[in-house]
């Protein structure tokens, strides 16, 4: 049995579009041990975010094999994977993708309620302390700035302390001197022992990750 | 020819999306319900309208408690007028054990002078023009026949007579009052009125001459008489006609107001969901006018959209609605002495116009505003200011809205009010629900994570709960408030009445039949029966001065003075009477006068009033004012006397008893013994009122399901607007980790709390109407039926999972991995 988190084999994925099928991802073997950072970089539609939703468990490989937290992932239904991520993973997204109706101390709290922590408000609580925004615990995500949201975001993929932290260009959506501060918020707090695997298309960001793979045209190319 | 081939091209498109059909769903019910209210109250219309120039029988008639004097039957006759007499009252008609109370109306020969007569040989046969009954015989009412069981040529016991049934009793054009029949008619010859020994000088009888002939020697008769008439009412044929129209009038208001309830949530509805089909069309809209379309195409284009899909929406709705008109009349039909005509194509015209009203009013400013929507909402996604064009759509969509209710109750200024009265009602609702949804989301309830994110996800998205709760809370307030409350009411009411509260009046007992009669009564088990005398007078004077109708603002005024005041003397204050002011009798001629009557006509004690009671006038002084308890069904009078002022004036006596089903079986047979007197029987008449309320009770249920279904609309708009939102928010929580059972049970018990919230409230709404009316209207104390709130709910979970499982069910089948490309 292997240390690492995430374990895959040969994964590949094709969608059908009307021209036929479309090649999308093609044999890419990869692992992420504990503690460990990896960069996904790519251009443009080079498959990022496609093996980002499949190592997340988001989507399914049409071939290949993926272990994640040792369990198999082929034999599991979509609640059985979503069972795998609970409490486990978490996510920092381009768009932030906050819940809009709710609070920012609702949108982390919820989380935690869902992974069965009794104490949700109050770790939510610390955890927006922890990223800077213990004065916007009530605001809506509309009331915040851009860098707000995104520091939200972290907090409530952190609030949880997962094992595992998928960031999809976490920097896309913000100038460079908030995307600045929010990268150094996310690497501080991914040094708690939290594994790191980040999408971007930005060389510098990818830079601070332990190791880097590219991708070009849905294949590993380094 | 191209424009109608892109709107042809368009229109088919948008069929495809999901935000056209409920908009579509709104206009139907508005429809439905409009064309249903409007079909049915114009064939009550028309039903009256039938009958207004029969109604009097004649072309006028001159009605009085007194018979009318032959001088002025002669003076008809002088100015060129054919007359006829009719004397009508109650009375109980016997065969073997079986006995009804009916109205018998005795008439001559020559009657009716207008209109048709019509009978049938039996209660199956059709009915044919019949003269009227020869002497010896009666024409008797379908009712009637059933309750005593005869057929045509039994004989049946009236009074002292005993007559031949001659025939089935169908159209009797002289109906003032008749045309929604309390109780059965039966028809005979006025010669016979003296052999049955039932009408004497204070007997509830109801003289009538009518009177025919050329319009203008009508009018010139009546002109002439009016000013020297007393204590005789003169309606002429047009003044019928005026009163049915009012009646007619008033109908269509009442049906009309409660059916705008139904125009309200429909327009909500048709608002809401006219504003989620506009808005999932804005960045379309940005884009064609980024390529260069103008604003007057695009409205043209999209309003063209509407309308080709507004007209089978319209015919449907009128086709449903002449459906829900049936409904509507087969719960008043029992009520009606005759079948109304069919309903017309006009009242579907109508009800089609309150619906294209309403959709034009309510889909014009969410086109106005997306028409305005700015070619750089591409470049910068942000809302769009109103400009003036959009701001105007509100006010005209509310003027728009009124001609809508103007059409759909005739009342301008009342319809309004109602409309805010509804406004106001639900935006208490709301305001209620809304403190509620505060407190729950400052500290969700529950322990699992369903139940605290439902709560949650209801408080956080506050604008769909409270239109979603108020709608469903308005729509169950009407339903619940008619279907169970109002009956239950009544019903208690009805059973609460006390085990002592009179259920028969004796009227007609002569001076020498009282001590005998007394006795009788005694002897099968009524004791303690107080006989009141009782005499028919007329006011003739206040102070000395006549008075006058006009110089009075209360309209009954006009009742206490031109028509007949029953009237009784006592030497003590009877029960169920209170003195409000001044002192029992102390000296001289005196008269204690009833609150509301001293109201209406500004009396108070110390003034003097003059009364003619035959030929005797009586003048007293008004020593005190009495609250009188009208409810409680023992005899009471406007006027009481100090019997020494009523010295020497011969009446008759009145009393109220109470009898179980023996006694009252006895009773009955103590009034062959005594067949002047009249019986009145309470139960059976408040069985008849009470059967006429439960008729109208029925039509309005039928209207406020309409509100329901209006409600449903509204519920389907409101979630479909959260699909958007409720798809982004399933693929989050998969992502993160939730399982689909999880977030299945979370929506079903946030749309099951948003049932329970809305139909709960709906239920205690109902309940405290119930409970208001109880204290206030019926004065009892009222055993709520507590159940309807959970019955509220119950209907509410139920109608808001439907709704949910329509809208909403694609929500689940979003994939978690939409989140990395949305």
């Amino acid at each position: 049995m292997s240390d690492s988190l995430i374990d895959a084999t040969q994964l590949s994925k094709t969608v059908m579009t009307a021209a036929g099928e479309l090649m999308v991802l093609e044999n890419i073997t990869l692992s992420v041990a504990q503690g460990e950072s990896l960069a996904i970089v790519g251009e443009s539609g080079s498959g990022k975010t496609t093996l980002l939703s499949l190592l997340a468990g988001l989507d399914q490989p049409t071939r290949g094999h993926l272990t994640l937290f040792g369990s198999d992932v082929g034999a599991l239904d979509e609640d059985g994977r979503a069972a795998l991520r609970l409490g486990r993973v978490g996510f920092v997204f381009q768009a932030f993708h906050l819940l809009p109706s709710f609070t920012a101390i609702e949108n982390v709290a919820a989380p935690l309620e869902l992974a069965g922590m009794d104490d949700a408000m109050e770790r939510a609580r610390a955890a927006l302390e922890k990223v800077g925004l213990a004065h916007r615990l009530n605001h809506l995500p509309r009331q915040l700035s851009g860098g707000e949201q995104q520091r939200v975001a972290i907090a409530r993929a952190f609030a949880a302390k997962p094992t595992l932290l998928f960031a999809d260009e976490p920097t896309g959506n913000l100038d460079q001197g908030t995307g600045a501060r929010v990268t150094d918020l996310l690497f501080d707090l991914s040094q708690g022992g939290t594994s790191l695997v980040l999408v971007t298309h930005d060389l510098k960001l990818a830079a601070r990750c332990q190791r880097q793979i590219r991708l070009d045209g849905g294949r590993r190319v380094a | 020819m191209n424009f109608l081939l892109t709107l042809i091209k368009h229109a088919r498109r948008e069929w495809r999306g999901a935000e056209l059909k409920p908009v579509l769903a709104a206009l139907l019910v508005a429809v439905a319900a409009a064309t249903g209210v409007m079909a049915f109250t114009d064939r009550v219309e028309r039903a009256l309208n039938s009958r207004g120039s029969e109604l009097v029988g004649g072309d006028g008639l001159l009605a009085s408690r007194f018979p009318i004097s032959q001088a002025l039957e002669d003076s008809a006759r002088e100015a060129g007028l054919d007359t006829t007499r009719v004397v009508a009252f109650p009375t109980v008609l016997f065969v073997g054990d079986l006995s009804v109370l009916v109205e018998i109306k005795a008439v001559e020969s020559n009657y009716p002078l207008r209109g048709k007569l019509t009978a049938a040989p039996s209660v199956e046969e059709a009915a044919q023009n019949a003269s009227p009954p020869a002497p010896g015989e009666m024409l008797l009412d379908p009712r009637a026949i059933a309750a005593l069981e005869v057929v045509v040529g039994d004989m049946v016991e009236v009074g002292n007579a005993r007559l031949r049934v001659a025939g089935v009793l169908r159209d009797d054009p002289e109906g003032a009052g008749s045309f929604l029949s309390f109780a059965p008619r039966a028809l005979l010859h006025r010669d016979d009125v003296e052999a049955l020994g039932l009408v004497g000088p204070a007997s509830r009888a109801f003289h009538r001459l009518l009177i025919a002939g050329d319009q203008a020697q009508v009018k010139a008769f009546a002109d002439a008489i009016r000013p020297s008439l007393k204590g005789v009412r003169l309606t002429l044929s047009q003044d019928a006609e005026q009163q049915l129209a009012e009646v007619a009038r008033q109908a269509r208001a009442f049906f009309g107001l409660a059916a705008l309830s139904v125009l309200w949530l429909a327009a909500l509805a048709i608002a809401l969901t006219a504003r989620r089909y506009t808005q999932a069309r804005r960045d379309i809209v940005a884009q064609l006018r980024c390529f260069g379309l103008s604003r007057r195409r695009i409205l043209l284009q999209l309003g063209g959209t509407l309308g080709v899909y507004a007209l089978p929406a319209v015919a449907l709705g009128v086709a449903l609605g002449y459906g829900l008109q049936y409904i509507i009349a087969a719960g008043v039909e029992a009520i009606f002495a005759e079948p109304l005509p069919p309903p017309s194509a006009r009242a579907g015209a109508l009800g089609a116009l309150v619906g294209v009203l309403a959709y034009f009013a309510f889909t014009m400013p969410a086109l106005q505003q997306l028409t305005a929507t700015s070619p750089a909402r591409l470049l910068r996604n942000t809302d769009d200011q109103l400009g003036w064009r959009e701001l105007a759509a509100y006010p005209i969509a509310l003027l728009v809205l009124t001609g809508a209710i103007y059409v759909l109750t005739g009342e301008g200024q009342v319809g309004i009010i109602a409309f805010i009265g509804i406004t106001v009602l639900a935006l208490l609702i709301a305001l209620v629900l809304g403190t509620l949804l505060r407190i729950v989301r400052w500290k969700p309830p529950g322990r699992r994570f369903a139940t605290r994110q439902a709560w949650r996800q209801l408080a956080s998205r506050p604008g769909t709960t409270l239109l979603s709760a108020t709608s469903l809370a308005l729509a169950l307030t009407a339903v619940l408030l008619l279907g169970v409350v109002s009956s239950d009411l009544v019903r208690q009411w009805r059973t609460g009445l006390s085990a002592e509260t009179p259920n028969r009046f004796l009227l007609n007992i002569q001076p020498d039949q009282r001590n005998a009669l007394a006795e009788r009564l005694t002897a099968i088990g009524i004791e303690n029966v107080t006989l009141y005398p009782f005499a028919v007078g007329r006011l003739v004077a206040i102070n000395g001065a006549k008075p006058k109708p006009e110089d009075f603002d209360d309209p009954r005024a006009a009742r206490f003075i031109d028509g007949t005041l029953n009237l009784s003397w006592n030497e003590t204050l009877p029960a169920a009477n209170t003195l409000t002011s001044g002192t029992w009798w102390t000296q001289g001629d005196e008269v204690s006068i009833a609150e509301n009557w001293a109201q209406s006509l500004g009396l108070k004690v110390g003034d003097s009033i003059t009364v003619a009671i035959g030929d005797r006038e009586v003048s007293a002084r008004i020593a005190s004012i009495r609250s009188v308890d009208w409810d409680s069904f023992r005899v009471n009078f406007f006027l009481l006397f100090k019997p020494s002022t009523m010295a020497g004036i011969e009446g008759t006596y009145i009393t109220s008893v109470r009898t179980d089903a023996e006694q009252g079986k006895a009773l009955g047979r103590l009034l062959r013994e005594y067949p002047n007197l009249t019986l009145i029987d309470v139960d059976a008449l408040l069985s008849r009122i009470l059967g006429v309320v439960d008729a109208i009770v029925r039509s309005l249920s039928a209207i406020f399901w309409c509100a329901l279904a209006a409600a449903a609309c509204v519920l389907l708009a409101a979630f479909a607007v959260t699909v958007g939102a409720r798809r982004f928010e399933h693929a989050l929580w998969r992502s993160l980790g939730a399982a689909q059972s999880t977030l299945r049970a979370t929506q079903r018990l946030e749309l099951a709390a948003i049932g329970a919230i809305g139909g709960g409230f709906g239920g205690i709404a109902a309940l405290a109407t119930g409970w208001a009316l109880a204290k206030y209207a019926f004065q009892i104390d009222y055993a709520a039926p507590w159940w309807i709130a959970p019955l509220g709910a119950t209907i509410g979970i139920a109608l808001c999972l439907s709704a949910g499982w329509i809208v909403l069910r694609s929500v689940s089948r979003t994939p978690p991995g939409q989140m990395l490309r949305a």
